[in-house]
């Protein structure tokens, strides 16, 4: 069988929700601890009163301030990058273009239309090799089928890059592939072969589990501060969809989406 | 100083997808930055200048480039996409064909000297070409 293989770990789009509101809470107490330590620095503990004049003497020779000047603007970078409010700004925009580009056809399920935004990373821990780059989702429309082994590898060789979004990243061309077999049921091998070649990806890449749904697929490249950033896919169960619709939302919504991706 | 309105463009009409040679079954199109949203033509009476000007996606730095006889034009600093494009029309005959043809020679001349996007300039300009010529031609001729 084609696709016996794949312990690679999946990847569940956002995620980074739980890392964003721990780093809030830490951004909160080292902004308040860095107030009342810098108010207390130069303070004279003699004129305290016992116990307050020990603990005075002991925040002021203690490591919490060099260690609160480290940790607050570490805590204000982390929680710009993991802005909640600007991933959810990027969420709206992905279910509009998703909805304008689908809003001619009806579907059963959400999942069976996506629109997926991924980021060019240097560094990627869950595959291997771990440098080099890869294309991560980390936003997608809706709310179903955000546990995803979609990552595809960047090549430093643009023609070993895997999957539609790689070659759309490596070409900087919008690529747009339709009629895929669909994989949902009695698939056999030579639908896999098909699949994997006419998306640019290895078969052995699916999962046994969790094989690709869409039949058509349409890569736009992101460009911000005038350099290639990632991809967006728009993908569909349906064995096409309008591509001069999809360029015309993405003309429409493309800035104010690009606008929020700096500094992420 | 005359100008005429933005005019929409179409990507389709003027990127339209292909298939490329390596995966015939995939359709493979410019990138949207590459390609120009609107367009518009300004002509300079004093000076006898025909400029045409594209707008994209996003504004980016701008560079300048000496077309010598022709007219100059401004193009990003590091995409090299074409922004502005401004004709000397003194030498020019009163013709639509000519005209026509002598913006056409300079977008290539411009894609000899690294614009990238000249193939899709062109076809923005021939698509568009009575409208954006219309002031020139009634100036030149009046």
């Amino acid at each position: 069988m084609l696709y016996e293989r794949s312990g690679e770990a999946e990847v569940h789009i956002g995620s980074g929700r739980v890392i964003a509101a721990v780093a809030r809470w830490l951004d909160w107490a080292a902004r308040s601890f860095s107030v009342l330590v810098g108010s207390l620095a130069k303070v004279d503990g003699r004129n305290l009163l016992p116990p307050f004049s020990s603990y005075l003497a002991l925040v002021q020779s203690s490591w919490l301030p060099p260690i609160l000047l480290i940790l607050t603007p570490i805590m204000i970078w982390v929680r710009r990058r993991l802005d909640r409010s600007r991933y959810e700004a990027i969420h709206d925009l992905l279910d509009q273009i998703c909805e304008a580009t689908f809003s001619d056809v009806s579907f059963e399920l959400e999942q069976h239309r996506r629109v997926t935004l991924f980021k060019r990373k240097r560094f990627y821990w869950k595959r291997w090799p771990f440098f080099g780059a890869w294309l991560v989702p980390i936003e997608r429309s809706g709310e179903t089928t955000r546990r995803t082994d979609a990552v595809f590898r960047v090549h430093d060789d643009g023609e070993k890059c895997e999957g539609v979004a790689g070659r759309t990243y490596s070409k900087r061309k919008i690529v747009y592939v339709d009629s895929l077999p669909s994989l949902r049921t009695n698939r056999s091998d030579d639908d896999l072969k098909k699949y994997g070649e006419k998306s640019f990806t290895d078969p052995k890449r699916f999962r046994s589990n969790r094989f690709p749904q869409s039949c058509s697929l349409m890569g736009l490249p992101i460009e911000v501060d005038r350099k290639r950033w990632g991809v967006l896919v728009i993908d569909s169960i349906n064995p096409s969809f309008s591509q001069k619709r999809a360029k015309q939302i993405f003309n429409a919504l493309g800035p104010s989406l690009t606008s929020y991706l700096k500094g992420i | 100083m005359h100008e005429s309105k933005w005019i929409s463009l179409s990507s389709e009409d003027i990127a339209p997808p292909i298939h490329p040679e390596d995966a015939l079954w995939a359709m493979e199109s410019a990138s949207p930055y590459d390609v120009p949203s609107y367009v518009r033509s300004k002509f300079d009476k004093a000076s006898k200048t025909l400029a045409i000007e594209f707008r994209y996606l996003r504004k980016e730095d701008l560079k300048s480039v000496d077309l010598k006889e022709w007219g100059s034009a401004m193009i990003g600093s590091k995409s090299g996409r074409i922004w502005l494009l401004i004709l000397n029309t003194d030498a020019i005959d009163r013709d639509f064909q000519i005209l026509k043809e002598k913006v056409h020679s300079g977008v290539n001349r411009l894609s000899s000297t690294g614009a990238t996007n000249g193939d899709i300039a062109n076809r923005a300009i021939e698509g568009r070409s009575k409208t954006l010529f219309k002031l020139t031609m009634e100036e030149c001729l009046a």
